[in-house]
Formats: structure tokens, sequence, C-alpha cells
């Protein structure tokens, strides 16, 4: 809690800072809304942004676990084999590069309307960081405890599965966190063109209110969505910090 | 029942035996048509410069490396030559190698678990083994939260868990203080004694040669090979022995051997 001292005085600041603006130069609450008043609107709407919360958080959910298992197969599966590492792996590298809200129509053909086209969003953008982190974590692993694993006869699946994976948690780790975050994000772009207005998710009641001219609340919703975000790569974290502090160096600050 | 590993069917020492070998490694001549032998059980100390060919010569004998010309042998006791795989090789490395997320018990164990073993039986066996090596109380610890020279005898339990006919050793202690290295050098002789297995030492440092071998093999720089096979003399390895007159007259044998390379066999 101490190290968060730094962070919370800056924000208060900035907010502060925010509101004096506002009231000072009166730029009108569609154009820049104080603080205050993202605060009330966000208090008037907590029914509809609590329900957006529950949809799109589950929807990050799916979509993040998806790329974890995704993400980690391939990874191992691109280890085993130079021809396979270098045939997909660029593709891979593409996937990453198309941007996720040009697909994101496609991917609404294919899927349709509703839960699958958001969780397919978010498990496009989510899955490179843990395939290449994986993949990169596996290839760093020690040569001299491969040289162990040789002399003890270790069979190839064992030594992916007793050695390799085992020693690339940490970067495993660090690829989940990544993609906790970018989860949150392919699920609000997914919802922008793929959810239902009728049971509005974070994406669906930015864009409602966007059109409404209620800008209080597109913020508001930002701001419920960061909230998604954040407890996703907090539980990522935590779940990382408990599988390497007794032994990675990572793990120990805490 | 505690199941066998899969390989290593007896207990006890074998011998070994090169004839003629060659190793060429990267481009470079390392060991040049050399030949040799040891008895089941012996404890035979390959010591020289940097670079001639010691560590070279002991992954050889323990199929790590291929050798371009001659033939390495496995021996039973009466002399017969082993099929591969038919005997039992330990290694012990430089450094310890430990697995940094497996505690020191399941480190011991890993040669175990890896043959197929049952959790509970490599446990228990890596636990005798723990003892043996003075780590009864470690067991449940972290590498990290081990010494070097603890973390070591995690690394020996570890090679003697497959109870090896063979255990070679390339420099094991030589990251250690003086002192934890002869402490490490007394356990070692003491499991020789007790257990029976043939070893190959190798170390640059001729103190511990002259302690650590029935027999020393001085190597010479420049793929020479063996230079010098020293008998050392035969009394009991203990603390004390390092004061006895035998030691002092071994380790200036070596000494010399080391200096000119010149007393060839």
């Amino acid at each position: 809690m101490r190290a968060l001292w730094p962070t919370l005085v800056l924000a208060a600041l900035l907010f502060a800072g925010w509101e004096a603006a506002v009231w000072l130069f009166e730029p009108g609450d569609y154009v820049l809304p104080a603080p205050s008043t993202v605060t009330s609107e966000a208090w008037r709407s907590k029914g509809l942004l609590f329900a957006a919360l529950a949809r799109t958080s589950l929807a990050a959910t799916l979509g993040f676990l998806i790329a974890a298992l995704v993400g980690i197969s391939a990874g191992a599966l691109l280890s085993l084999s130079s021809f396979l590492r270098r045939g997909l792996y660029p593709l891979a590298t593409l996937l990453q590069m198309v941007p996720i809200i040009a697909i994101a129509p496609v991917l609404v053909i294919w899927c349709g309307y509703g839960l699958p086209t958001v969780v397919a969003a978010a498990a496009i953008v989510a899955v490179f960081p843990v395939l290449a982190n994986t993949l990169d974590g596996i290839r760093s692993t020690d040569h001299r405890l491969h040289e162990l694993f040789t002399v003890l006869r270790a069979t190839r699946a064992q030594r992916l599965l007793r050695l390799e994976l085992p020693a690339a948690r940490p970067q495993i780790i660090t690829g989940l966190r990544i993609a906790a975050g970018l989860a949150v994000i392919g699920c609000v772009v997914g919802e922008f063109v793929g959810s239902f207005v009728s049971d509005p998710p974070i994406g669906t009641v930015i864009q409602t209110a966007m059109r409404e001219g209620r800008t209080a609340l597109v913020l508001a919703a930002v701001a419920t969505s960061c909230c998604a975000g954040f407890a996703l790569f907090a539980a990522v974290s935590l779940v990382g910090h408990f599988m390497l502090r007794r032994w990675h160096e990572s793990g120990m600050r805490s | 029942m505690v199941t066998a590993p899969a390989r290593g069917s007896f207990i006890g020492g074998i011998g070994w035996r090169l004839e003629e070998v060659s190793i060429v490694l990267g481009g470079r001549r390392i060991v040049e048509q050399c030949s040799t032998q040891a008895a089941a059980g012996s404890a035979t100390v390959l010591v020289g410069p940097s670079g001639c060919g010691k560590t070279t010569l002991l992954r050889a004998l323990g199929e790590l490396i291929k050798v371009q010309a001659g033939h390495i042998s496995h021996r039973s006791a009466n002399g017969a030559e082993l099929a591969r795989g038919a005997c039992h090789v330990s290694f012990c490395f430089q450094e310890p190698r430990l697995l940094p997320w497996l505690s020191a018990l399941d480190n011991a164990a890993l040669p175990l678990s890896l043959a197929g073993v049952p959790r509970e039986d490599a446990r228990a066996r890596a636990a005798v083994e723990l003892s043996r090596t003075g780590l009864a109380d470690a067991k449940e610890l972290l590498p990290r939260a081990l010494s070097g020279g603890m973390q070591m005898r995690v690394a020996l339990a570890r090679a003697l868990v497959t109870t090896p006919n063979l255990l070679l050793l390339d420099e094991p202690f030589a990251a250690l203080d003086e002192l934890r290295r002869m402490q490490l050098d007394e356990a070692l002789r003491a499991l020789h004694a007790e257990l029976g297995f043939t070893m190959v030492f190798v170390t640059h440092s001729s103190a511990e040669a002259a302690f650590i071998g029935d027999r020393v093999l001085v190597m010479g720089t420049n793929a020479r090979g063996i230079v010098a096979d020293l008998a050392m003399s035969a009394s009991a390895r203990n603390a004390a022995h390092r004061t006895r007159e035998e030691f002092a007259h071994d380790l200036a044998r070596i000494e010399r051997a080391l200096h000119s390379q010149a007393e060839v066999p």
C-alpha cells in the first residue's frame, strides 16, 4: 500500500486540476464534463454499468483463458519443431498486425452477434504475447540443465513438461499479464460491432451514450472497462506471484 | 517393493577401458590415441592444466560426446565388455545444476522419477542419499536457501540415488572454498568406500587429486594425453591422511609430473 501513494497523490492532483479547469473555462458537459459530473453520472447509471461490467468481464475472462490455453500450447508446440517455428511464427506475428477493429465485422459474420464474437476478438488480440513469451521462455532454458536431462536420459515429453515449461513460467506469466489487459481491449472492440443493444456490455454502453451525447456516461463506462482490465491483470499477477515467489527473483519482490 | 531404475541391473563398480581413443571437438584435436584402463571399484583422478582434455575424456566415458576413433568400453568385474546401457553411469557437473523450483529432496529424486519410479519410492530413496551426504535436515529447502556446499551435496545425492556403477565427477567442488572442498572430498571417499562404485574424478588441484585418487593420471596440453600414470599410497582417506608423509610424497610426485610433464609411464 505504501508503494501506491505516489500514484494516489498524482491521480488526486490530476482530478483536482481537471475539476478546476472545467469550473474555470466552462467547456460544457458535452465536450468535457468535470470528474464530479462523471462520478454522479456513474452513480445514477450504476445498475447499467454493473451489468455491463459483468458481461464484459465474463467475455474478457473467457477470451483470456482461451488465449492462455492456445498461446501456451502453441508456444510449446513451436518449441518442439524448428519447421513449425519457422513456418508458423511469422504468421502468428502477422495475426498480431491485423487491426482487431478491421476483422471484427468478419468475426460477426462467422460467429454471429453476441458472446462468441466478443470472446473471439478478446482471444485473438491476447494470444500473441502468451505465445511469444512461452516460446521465448522455453528457448532460454539453461543449457546446463538441458545437459543434465540428457545425462538422465529424459524423454522429449519429460524435457518439455518437467524442465522447459516450469523454467519458462516467469516469461509465461509476463505474457499472461500483457494478455489480461489486451483481452479487455479486444472485448470492447468486439462489443462495438457485435453485441445486442438489449443486454449492453461496456462497448455498447459507450456507443449508445456517445450517440445520445452523454459524454459523462461515456467516460464513466471507459473507467468501468479500466476496472475490468485492472482486475484481470491483478488476478494474473497474484497467481504469478504465488507460483514464483518461492524460487524466482521476479516473484520475491512484493 | 523398491522398483529398480530402468538401467543399472547390478550393484557395485565396473571397470572401464580406453583403446586408442581420439576426440576432435570443433575442429580441434583434444585427445589423440589415448589408451588406459581401470578396474572395478577404482578411484581414478584426471589432473592437468586447462585445455588438456580431461573434461572431454570424462564426457566421452559418460557417452556425452562421441569419439572419432578408438573404443571406449565399460567392463564387468571379471573383465567382460558390457553392452551400452547395461550399467549405470552418473554424472556430477562443475555446478550443482539443481532445478530451482524443486526442494532438495525432489531434486535428489529427479533421476528416479524421470525413470518412472513412483513418487513416494523415489522420495524415500532420495531421503536416504541426502542423509548419506549430510543433508537429512535440509530436505524440504529449495536450492536458493542452501549454501554452495550444500547444493553440491544435493547434486552428489542425486548422482548416487540411482546406485551408479560408475560415477563421473567433473571438478565438482572447484567453486567451493578450501575447507568445504576438503570436507566434501572426505565425504566422497567415505561414500566410495561404503558403496563400492567406480569413480573418475577431474580436478586441476593436485592436492585434491592426491587425496581422492587411488591412481592419478596427469594429462598434458596439445593433445598429448596421459603423460604420467601415478599410483597413490594405499592408506585410508580420512582427514588425517592429509597430514601423513605418504600424502606429501604423493602430492610431490603429482606436482613434479605436472611441471615437467615428462614422467611418461
